[in-house]
């Protein structure tokens, strides 16, 4: 029986681009499971999501963060019975092209995770002030979990459920990508970086996160743990 | 001298991080800041007794202490609300999700 494989895209107020982003999904990945999870929007994406064909569409009642909203399409995921999951974001920065590759990666090395690396791969239009944070991340995640990565907060990953059945982020907001280092970490999963491209247009980087939300990202961090 | 009070200081912001904010520990907790309560109630009562502590850990004054343990209440009970406000979330966050894998719409 063939692989199953869900990409999953959590959703918040992304009504201009996210026609686009799953009707490219449709066209370079036809039998994949694609999931969004509308991440209690106040705009009509969810109303776009719902003119697009064969899509897997969830909805919280209340904007609960990035990482929920991913934890909720992956539980999800589960119970539909996929065997590996991808991390896809709404906003157009990723490239579906890169998900085969990761496939093959992760079947192949029989790997619990496969991590998308920027600097492994292709940046289009990133700033400076971004790139120096990230750099900064990369040294932060391998202070607290040990891990050597060279992209420690890339939104672009793949889950391996056959294997490791037991993921779950509880970091509600943009900290669950410092908490996936900690997963892989404390359950000792293997792990591989891959490359992957990420684009930045004036619409994503006006999506994205400030420079200062890296503070509320450290702090929600150490909370967390404390939890 | 120093060294005493900083010493005070770590465990006692040790005691914040790990027991305050944790979800476990709720008895510590609860003993911690029971404990604290009636020391300052002591301290208030018997100022003399509140200056010999004071001079043992290294503070010049009774009232002093008073204040630090005072603040040190304070301290632990915003921790404790806080890691109860996180314990909502967390409840929430199931509910909405299974609320969102209920109602998921096929297109």
């Amino acid at each position: 029986m063939a692989d199953k494989l869900a990409i999953v895209i959590a959703m918040y107020n992304e009504s201009e681009s996210i026609r686009t982003v799953l009707e490219s999904l449709r066209v370079i990945r036809p039998d994949d499971t694609v999931i969004v999870v509308d991440d209690g929007s106040s705009d009509n994406c969810y109303d776009v999501v719902a003119e697009v064909e064969n899509i897997h569409l969830l909805k919280h009642i209340y904007n609960l963060g990035q990482g929920a909203a991913l934890q909720t399409g992956i539980d999800y995921a589960k119970r539909i019975h996929m065997d590996y999951v991808v991390t896809y974001d709404a906003d157009g920065q990723h490239n579906a092209d890169d998900i085969e590759p990761f496939l093959q990666t992760i079947k192949t090395g029989n790997y619990d995770v496969v991590l998308g690396s920027r600097f492994l791969g292709t940046t289009v239009n990133m700033s400076r002030a971004k790139h120096y944070i990230l750099k900064f991340s990369i040294w932060f995640g391998y202070l607290f979990s040990g891990l050597k990565l060279t992209d420690s907060h890339n939104g672009f990953r793949m889950l391996n459920l056959k294997k490791f059945p037991a993921f779950e982020m509880h970091q509600n907001e943009m900290s669950h990508a410092s908490e996936v280092l900690d997963i892989i970490r404390r359950n000792k999963l293997s792990y591989t970086e891959m490359p992957c491209t990420i684009i930045y247009t004036d619409y994503s980087k006006a999506k994205g996160q400030s420079i200062f939300n890296s503070i509320n990202i450290i702090i929600e961090y150490f909370i967390g743990k404390a939890h | 001298m120093f060294i005493l009070k900083l010493l005070l200081i770590i465990m006692f912001t040790f005691a914040m991080l790990v027991i305050g904010l944790s979800d476990k520990y709720r008895t510590y907790k609860r003993l911690m800041i029971i404990g604290l309560y009636f020391l300052i109630v002591l301290l208030i009562i018997s100022p003399s007794l509140a200056d010999y502590i004071a001079r043992l850990i290294s503070v010049e004054y009774g009232s002093d202490l008073a204040v630090y343990v005072a603040i040190a209440i304070l301290v632990m009970s915003v921790s404790v609300i806080y890691a109860r406000g996180q314990r909502q979330i967390r409840i929430t966050t199931k509910l909405i999700r299974e609320l969102a894998i209920r109602d998921v719409k096929k297109t």
